[in-house]
């Protein structure tokens, strides 16, 4: 398990770096567009009831808030 | 855990003017728990209006939050004159409670609080109505603000959408 090959944090910020480009230059529009039909569904609309997403992330926060850090054993 | 439900009642019922915005609004628009991305912040837009901040202030210490600007306390007395030179360096005010952290917010890249205001929606949380920012507005202040960290939300967030949308197609194509 130890034998993997450190990361190489330059090379992942390079990576992203690059798709960041990428998706600014070539798919923004597309993505705007993308993102005005999701506006547009019924759920979206001014009346929805949204309760749910905050009763999910408070899961999501209470799951997280129990996590306790183990050592492992030999160290 | 806190009483987000209480917060938000307690600004609506102050008439507090204030728009969610960040990647928290942005969450309103998903479809799925597995869909919301983790923040551990919340942003709300207020406009430069001394007399709304000091109201929301107001609130917020009712509800027991702590107000900082400039990783210092907001001062004493929080008042109307407080109000003002913080809305005159549009200063940004954080409020915190147990962990967890609102940023008051006067300035939203791209966009004046009249914009975002009046092409906000109204979401019912626990029976209150929420002014949430429209996605596009979110997602274009964050191509504008343009730090690696909006950037990379948004590279994400188009996957996302992506997913969204094949859902919906699928969802229109089975009902032919």
């Amino acid at each position: 398990m130890n034998d993997a090959p450190p990361l190489d944090f330059e090379e992942i910020r390079r990576e992203a770096q690059t798709a960041v480009e990428d998706f600014l230059t070539h798919r923004w529009d597309s993505y705007l567009e993308a993102v005005r039909r999701i506006e547009a569904l019924p759920e979206n609309q001014s009346g929805a009831d949204k309760t749910w997403v905050d009763r999910a992330r408070d899961a999501h926060r209470a799951r997280y808030r129990k996590v306790v850090r183990v050592e492992r054993a030999g160290k | 855990m806190k009483d987000y439900d209480k917060l938000f009642r307690d600004l609506v019922r102050a008439q507090v003017r204030f728009v969610l915005i960040g990647v928290g609004g942005a969450n309103y628009y998903a479809h799925t728990g597995g869909q919301l991305f983790a923040t551990q912040d919340q942003d709300i837009f207020l406009p430069s209006d001394p007399e709304n901040v000091l109201a929301c202030w107001q609130v917020f210490r009712e509800d027991g939050w702590d107000l900082w600007c400039n990783r210092e306390p907001l001062g004493e007395p929080v008042d109307l004159w407080l109000a003002e030179k913080v809305v005159s360096h549009q200063a940004a005010v954080k409020a915190g409670l147990g962990g967890d952290e609102i940023d008051l917010t006067l300035v939203m890249k791209g966009f004046t609080f009249e914009e975002i205001w009046e092409e906000r929606r109204l979401f019912w949380r626990e029976g209150v109505e929420i002014p949430v920012a429209r996605l596009e507005h979110i997602v274009r202040s964050k191509r504008a603000v343009g730090r690696p960290k909006d950037h990379l939300f948004l590279t994400t967030h188009e996957e996302l959408i992506k997913e969204l949308l094949g859902r919906e197609e699928s969802k229109e194509g089975n009902t032919d």
